[in-house]
């Protein structure tokens, strides 16, 4: 038996109710940009030949689901939908509202890429290398998932497990990620280390939200290291109002906490594809992505007061 | 088992029988001859077989044919007009940024896609939009300047980029 | 302003087909009832052969043919030329590499040949590899092919002049050991094929670099005559070296004989990129001196270059590593030992620079080492040593022309050496007087030079040199068969405007063919840089003799018209001219001809069109369109001899210069390059816009030699097997180019022009090395340049110093 069944399904439900009740696997497709060459024939094993990989019986397509595409007002907090092609998180509006995530996507991949590529198939497929794991730690994000059983909503430090492992069940979907309002809008800083500066595999990225309005006060500073081996580290630094200091403390609380993650960097699969990135280099620029981001989101801080 | 799908290729008509796990790239090149889109690494690592669907530049090995459906795709076969070079054609031909032309059909149409979105890019601008197009004979130098060429091209005849 | 087509900027004559995708690749070519194929790869590096279980395979709906190393009789071959007979089609008792080509199976599409690869079982008895060169030359080591008895497969050793005597007198003395790693052509297009039998004959229409080298290279791969094989040679997605000899080609000839049907292999990129010929890999320890002012006394040098587990071109790649730098510089006293040596990796194979881009980085690195030595001028020391026309060099090339030093001078001025060179003084103690030194950036510039041959006898026994065919038919059209594949460089462009001037006719009416080994001469192919002299050298005379013979008709023909009516002698074709007697003599000396027209100088009304001209001699030769060849053999140039290496390999030497600025941070280490100022000799200009092209494409791959790219291989198998790990320049990695083209008008070369394509990529790795140690005294001797290794370079220095400080 060659290849497997396709569906193009026009409503959730639709969806939902098959993937509760399909006999054999099921996959969701959603920008495929991660999924395609998975599924395809060719699948390089560690023996190298290129043998049929783990295919679904069935691929489950989510491009008509429109319902789940672009931003929408939850209330207390911004819902991009799970669909949402990531070049839209580049654009004016939803790039007003969450420039973090602007500035993230710009960087991501390439513009053909972006255009098909979609905020759920990145969260959802849990590369350790995916760019918006990071930010979505920061901004405290919360995933959003639906199946015949209903909808339920998990924070996405609770729903990312590992380097392709997330907390998604069976016959479940993501429809979108949801933000809350005052991070978003909040001053950030974002700095990334890559195998390349473009069209590379991110090694370790810093996300920084400082939700202070008032300069003074010593909010707590959200960072989000992520160093591609395991979960994002998410660390709630109180700062006093000196910059540099507030750099020394960061980067001290933040040496163990990098260190713990680098200890698990040369056991975990991204090693096995960079090897030519030494260990104790990306824990420098892991380091240094932090207080550039601190930096950035300082500056931006210190901009608003004096506006 | 086959899926029909009905899809606008170069402004035509398609009824197409297609393997759900055939890419967009592999049914274009095998079962519609349309061998100007390339196959350079079926990754969405190197650009050449960008084609424009519904407008946008896609890495087209990397969208199943499939989900074409009621879509339009145009390749570089559907960029000229009764054997006339559209004016991205004409620059990149021009300027010598035109080696081997392996990844030419991609650079072409992401090109096209970019000065429909843009027609005044900087330098950066066209870097940004080519990114995910590699290049081995060129050094990209001519490239830039065959895309600038062919905004200037667009601007003299005051013409608006349509597909 | 003149109207000739020498130097004129003309854009390649396929770019319209290039730009529409009317142009058909390798990759793009079908026939009818072709089938796919695909090859199964030994996921093991080392291995013996117990037994491969076609049998599911076989029976699988839509499989055609299943082939393995027992289908036939498999003789061992190498490359053409090449005496060492290390391998065999499809892998017999063992299996050399991972991605060592095991079975092959032809189907009637590419899922069905995908599942019955799946369904081959081979049972492997795993043997103990052997991965790094210098490992492999231990006794202990595994034997990669037993029946040689050793995994040394080349030693080179010889020697000029008196070495220890030169450095007797060396004032300064500078030795280190340079390492460049296996890097891959990253050819857009990857390798494909189709293959067919006609009877006994077959047909190939295969993207390659070398049709000819091909036709002998797979009549012995297949046990039968060159004569049975037909090579069509395809247009390429990129080639670079690349595109030589490769076994996929007889593997679909193969599974072709079997099916009964046409059959095509095109590699996926994983596959080409584990199972590619990658460039040689070379530990090169180099010891140099030179005397106080400069001059440069004496040179030794080991080299120890990793063949992989097959012999490819490697013995003259390795040769190319062992003598040609030397002759950059008037250098006297030279020891070298080079060694090849197999392992169980991909066998290696040539790309852009042959063996160049490695020796010049390990020698043009030295010398800025001399030049720390010494507090001297890094441009200086080489103007001091260059090579000048004219000179016989230790090792019998004869410079017949070299533009070396203007190559010096002009990127240096271009670059602004003269202020940004002196800002900087970097001693080996790390003493510095540098402005703003504890800046986190810093900028830096260096030098480095390179040379190449056009064309050479070093490894090639057959002949060297170039054959073409000319045909001119009676619409004027021409048509010019070489032996010379345009790889996309634009050799059929150059080609044609040679012709085309020669001709005097406009060289839209010039067509190059490509190649066709049943028609087209039996040329060497695209390599070695030896298309535009020698190719275009015998495109020349082709077009010369046509010419002669146009010519000579044309007089004959207009001194017959002068009696005519003057309305037959415009018309096309086809009127008998009444035969009167001339009234004067016309000779062919006489004529010119000047966009299509053959005119008498002193009589404009004398004229006739070239269509006029070939239209009545090809009725008077009963159809015959008007023909004529030209040859060119390669003037005072000798098979090197093959223990000394001595001779004259090439009729002319292009020569190079390039500059580059960097910028280094030093929190990152990071290496920016800002800039390359390259001065290039190429003789004479043929098509400027053509010639810049190559410059920028070789520059973009030496910048990744340099700073980004490496194989990456684990317990044998290549892990960057993607563009997304092997990292190439991209659209927004490239610093700012600026070239220059030094014209020394060789005396051999077609209109004085000699090879480029090549050594443009040479010197960039070493002069951005160069750059850094400018920048921040910090010298990288392993390729490639990359942030940890500046990194770590820099804080070892740092530590040094303070430890000194101590």
């Amino acid at each position: 038996m060659q290849g497997f069944d396709y569906l193009c399904p026009g409503s959730l439900e639709e969806v939902l109710d098959f993937l509760a009740s399909c006999e054999g696997s099921a996959r969701p497709l959603a920008g495929g940009t991660n999924l395609v060459p998975q599924l395809r024939w060719r699948e390089v094993k560690a023996g190298c030949i290129e043998m049929r990989g783990n295919r679904p019986d069935f691929l489950v397509s989510l491009r008509r689901l429109k319902e789940l595409e672009g931003l929408s007002d939850g209330g207390d907090v911004w819902r991009i939908g799970s669909m949402t092609k990531l070049k839209v998180l580049e654009q004016a509006h939803l790039g007003e509202i969450i420039p973090l995530l602007r500035a993230v996507a710009g960087g991501m991949a390439s513009p053909e890429i972006r255009n098909s590529a979609t905020v759920g198939g990145n969260l959802c497929n849990g590369s350790p290398a995916a760019d918006l794991m990071g930010p979505a730690h920061a901004l405290n994000a919360r995933v959003r998932l639906a199946s015949v059983s209903g909808e339920r909503v998990v924070g996405v430090d609770k729903f990312y497990l590992g380097p392709h492992r997330t907390a998604l069940g069976k016959g479940e979907i993501m429809t979108a990620l949801e933000l809350p309002k005052t991070l978003c809008s909040a001053a950030w800083g974002f700095s990334a280390y890559a195998t390349r500066p473009s069209m590379g595999m991110t090694l370790a990225s810093a996300s920084v939200i400082a939700p202070s309005a008032e300069f003074q006060e010593a909010r707590p500073i959200r960072l989000a290291l992520t160093l591609s081996s395991g979960r994002p580290a998410i660390l709630e630094v109180a700062l006093p109002a000196d910059l540099e200091t507030a750099q020394d403390i960061v980067e001290g609380e933040l040496q163990s906490a990098i260190r713990k993650q680098v200890s698990k960097i040369a056991a975990c699969h991204y090693s096995q594809e960079n090897p030519q990135v030494p260990a104790w280099y990306v824990e420098r620029r892991a380091i240094m992505a932090c207080r550039h981001a601190i930096a950035q989101a300082w500056s931006q801080l210190a901009a608003r007061r004096g506006a | 088992m086959r899926v029909d799908i009905d899809a606008v290729v170069n402004g035509r008509n398609h009824r197409l029988s297609v393997v759900p796990s055939h890419s967009l790239l592999q049914v274009l090149r095998e079962d519609l001859g349309l061998t100007g889109v390339k196959n350079g690494c079926e990754e969405g690592d190197c650009g050449a077989c960008v084609v424009l669907l519904n407008g946008e530049p896609v890495n087209s090995c990397l969208v199943l044919a499939v989900e074409v459906d009621g879509c339009e795709v145009t390749t570089i076969e559907g960029l000229s007009h009764d054997g006339e070079l559209s004016h991205v054609q004409q620059a990149f031909a021009q300027v010598g940024a035109v080696q081997c032309g392996y990844c030419t059909p991609g650079m072409v149409l992401a090109t096209q896609a970019l000065l429909t979105r843009n027609p005044d890019p900087t330098a950066d601008d066209v870097k940004a939009a080519l990114v995910g197009h590699l290049c081995r004979c060129t050094g990209y130098v001519k490239i830039v300047e065959a895309v600038q060429l062919a905004a200037e091209f667009q601007r003299s005849e005051g013409v608006t980029m349509h597909e | 302003m003149s109207d000739t087509l020498i130097g004129k900027r003309l854009p390649m004559m396929d770019g319209p087909d290039k730009v529409t995708g009317q142009h058909v690749f390798g990759a793009d070519f079908a026939l009818p009832g072709m089938l796919w194929g695909r090859v199964l790869r030994s996921p093991l590096p080392h291995a013996r052969l117990l037994s491969v279980d076609t049998s599911r395979a076989d029976r699988l709906p839509g499989v055609y043919a299943v082939v393995t190393g027992d289908s036939m009789d498999f003789p061992k071959y190498s490359v053409a030329g090449q005496k060492l007979l290390d391998d065999q089609v499809l892998a017999t008792d063992k299996v050399h590499y991972v991605g060592d080509e095991i079975a092959a199976v032809a189907a009637t599409d590419a899922d069905t040949a995908e599942e019955a690869l799946g369904l081959i079982s081979v049972e492997y008895e795993e043997l103990p590899a052997v991965f790094d060169p210098v490992e492999a030359m231990n006794p202990g080591a595994p034997l990669v092919h037993e029946e040689f008895g050793t995994n040394i497969a080349v030693t080179m050793d010889f020697e000029r002049g008196n070495l220890i005597k030169g450095f007797l007198e060396a004032y300064a003395v500078v030795e280190d050991e340079f390492t460049t790693p296996m890097v891959h052509q990253g050819y857009l297009e990857p390798q494909a094929g189709v293959a067919a039998w006609h009877g006994d004959r077959l047909t190939v229409w295969i993207s390659m670099q070398t049709p000819e080298l091909a036709r002998i290279t797979y009549a012995n791969g297949l046990g039968i005559t060159p004569d049975r094989i037909r090579v069509i040679q395809m247009p390429m997605g990129g080639a670079f070296g690349g595109k030589l000899e490769y076994k996929m080609h007889m593997i679909a000839a193969v599974l072709a004989k079997f099916a009964g049907k046409p059959v095509k292999i095109v590699n996926t990129r994983r596959e080409d990129f584990m199972a590619g010929t990658p460039r040689v890999p070379m530990r090169i320890r180099m010891r140099v001196g030179a005397k106080k002012d400069g001059t440069l006394v004496a040179k030794e040098t080991h080299i120890i270059a990793g063949n992989g587990a097959y012999t490819n071109y490697g013995p003259g790649i390795m040769l190319s590593a062992a003598h040609r730098h030397d002759n950059l510089y008037r250098l006297d006293n030279i020891h070298t030992r080079a060694q090849l040596v197999w392992t169980n990796m991909a066998g290696t194979g040539c790309f852009r620079g042959f063996g160049n881009p490695q020796s010049h980085f390990a020698f043009e690195s030295a010398l800025d080492m001399l030049a720390v030595e010494l507090a001297m001028d890094p441009a200086e020391l080489r103007l001091k040593n260059s090579t000048q026309t004219g000179d016989l060099t230790a090792h019998g090339w004869v410079i017949g022309s070299c533009g070396l030093s203007d190559c010096v001078r002009e990127s240096t001025r271009i670059a602004g050496w003269a202020e940004k060179w002196p800002n900087r003084v970097t001693g080996d103690t790390g003493t510095r007087e540098v402005a703003a030194a504890d800046g986190r950036f810093a900028r830096g510039i260096g030098i480095a030079c390179c040379l190449h041959v056009s064309g050479n006898r070093t490894f090639l026994p057959y002949f060297d040199g170039a054959s073409a065919f000319i045909r001119i038919n009676e619409q004027g059209r021409v048509l010019v068969q070489v032996g010379e594949t345009d790889l996309g460089q634009g050799s059929r462009t150059v080609f044609a405007q040679m012709a085309a001037e020669e001709l005097g006719i406009p060289v839209e009416w010039v067509h190059i063919a490509t190649v066709d080994t049943d028609i087209s001469p039996h040329g060497l192919g695209t390599f070695g840089d030896r298309a535009t002299t020698l190719g275009g050298n015998a495109v020349r005379k082709a077009a010369q003799a046509a010419r002669e013979k146009l010519l000579a008709w044309s007089a004959q023909a207009m001194m017959s018209k002068e009696g005519a009516q003057p309305a037959a002698a415009s018309a096309a074709g086809g009127r008998s001219l009444r035969m009167v007697e001339p009234t004067r003599r016309i000779r062919k000396e006489d004529l010119k001809i000047k966009d299509g027209v053959i005119y008498l100088p002193e009589d404009p009304d004398m004229r006739m069109t070239v269509q006029e001209a070939v239209c009545q001699y090809s009725y008077d030769h009963a159809g015959s369109t008007l023909n004529a060849e030209g040859d060119f053999v390669v003037p005072g140039v000798s098979m090197v001899h093959p223990e000394t290496k001595y001779g004259n390999i090439s009729c002319a030497y292009p020569f190079v210069a390039q500059v580059a600025e960097v910028e280094v941070d030093r929190l990152t280490g990071e290496v920016k390059v800002l800039s390359v100022s390259a001065a290039h000799d190429l003789g004479r200009t043929i098509n400027p816009l053509l010639a810049e092209g190559q410059v920028q494409g070789a520059l973009a791959q030496g910048l990744g030699f340099a700073t980004t790219e490496q194989m990456v291989t684990q317990g044998g198998r290549v892990t960057s097997d993607t563009f997304r790990r092997y990292h190439m320049p991209r659209i927004t990695d490239m610093p700012s180019i600026r070239t220059v083209f030094v014209e020394s008008d060789d005396p051999v070369g077609p209109y004085g022009a000699k090879g480029l394509a090549e050594p443009a990529l040479t010197p960039t790795a070493p002069a951005i090395a160069n750059a850094v140690y400018h920048a921040v005294g910090v010298r990288i001797r392993d390729l490639p340049i990359t942030a940890d290794k500046v990194l770590m370079a820099l804080e070892t220095k740092e530590k040094l110093g303070e430890a000194r400080r101590r």
